[in-house]
């Protein structure tokens, strides 16, 4: 890993068009502002460790026989049928 | 992009066209790296909304889907451009919506992701699964908190 210091108002860049800022230092709260292309995602890191809880979760092995879902709300079968007709 | 996959595989997700034999995903799942290809199967009774996405190369590996529209009629996606990217989706008619359910010991404890759903350029049969970051939805959103309304 590499490890830089920086000050507020100081940023680093990454790769082509990535920049990150330290806005504001406040005891162990770091605010940064990032600065990216439209084609590359930025989100918190627990997001991604989230749907990779829920999808481990979700994952349905053989041998374990799944348990039915519910049956949909009568409302969506109404709202397929009309789909269906249109 | 082959498109010459077995057809045994061709469902139809309600509403959406039944010509979706192969899903590449690029860049996998979230705890399922790597690229991946699923077949998309019908699951459960015919007018049923479900699907089953299974690992073409790791069959033991499925995931149950559905259409977010039938428990949640007012989900709004806002995809960005980088998902949108990711998948080569240009226009959003091209796009399949669905999200995977995980399932409970009884049928009133299955939940829906929607933190996380899953896209598909109906084109090119290309996926990937989104993070709705500043969307405020949870990945185990209960299938019984709206049908029951």
């Amino acid at each position: 890993m590499l490890v830089l210091t920086r000050r507020k108002n100081q940023s680093i860049v990454i790769g082509d068009g990535i920049i990150v800022t330290v806005l504001e230092v406040k005891g162990d709260q770091i605010r940064l502002g990032i600065t990216a292309p439209r084609d590359v995602q930025v989100y918190r890191e627990e997001l991604l460790a989230a749907l990779t809880d829920a999808n481990k979760s979700a994952v349905l092995t053989d041998g374990a026989a799944p348990m039915a879902p519910p049956a949909p709300p009568a409302s969506a079968s109404l709202f397929r049928r009309a789909r269906r007709a249109a | 992009m082959s498109t010459t996959g077995n057809m045994a595989t061709v469902t139809q997700v309600s509403g959406a066209p039944a010509d979706v034999p192969e899903l590449v995903f690029p860049t996998g799942l979230p705890g399922f790296p790597g690229e991946r290809r699923f077949a998309l199967v019908r699951w459960g009774a015919f007018e049923g909304p479900y699907s089953l996405m299974v690992d073409l190369e790791h069959p033991d590996v499925r995931f149950l889907v559905m259409p977010p529209y039938v428990f949640f009629p007012d989900y709004v996606v806002d995809l960005d451009d980088a998902i949108a990217a990711k998948i080569h989706l240009e226009k959003a008619e091209d796009c399949l919506l669905l999200v995977i359910v995980t399932l409970g010991s009884t049928p009133e404890e299955a939940t829906a992701n929607l933190l996380g759903p899953v896209v598909i350029n109906l084109q090119t049969h290309e996926g990937v699964q989104a993070v709705l970051a500043e969307s405020g939805y949870s990945t185990r959103v209960p299938l019984r908190a709206t049908s029951a309304a």
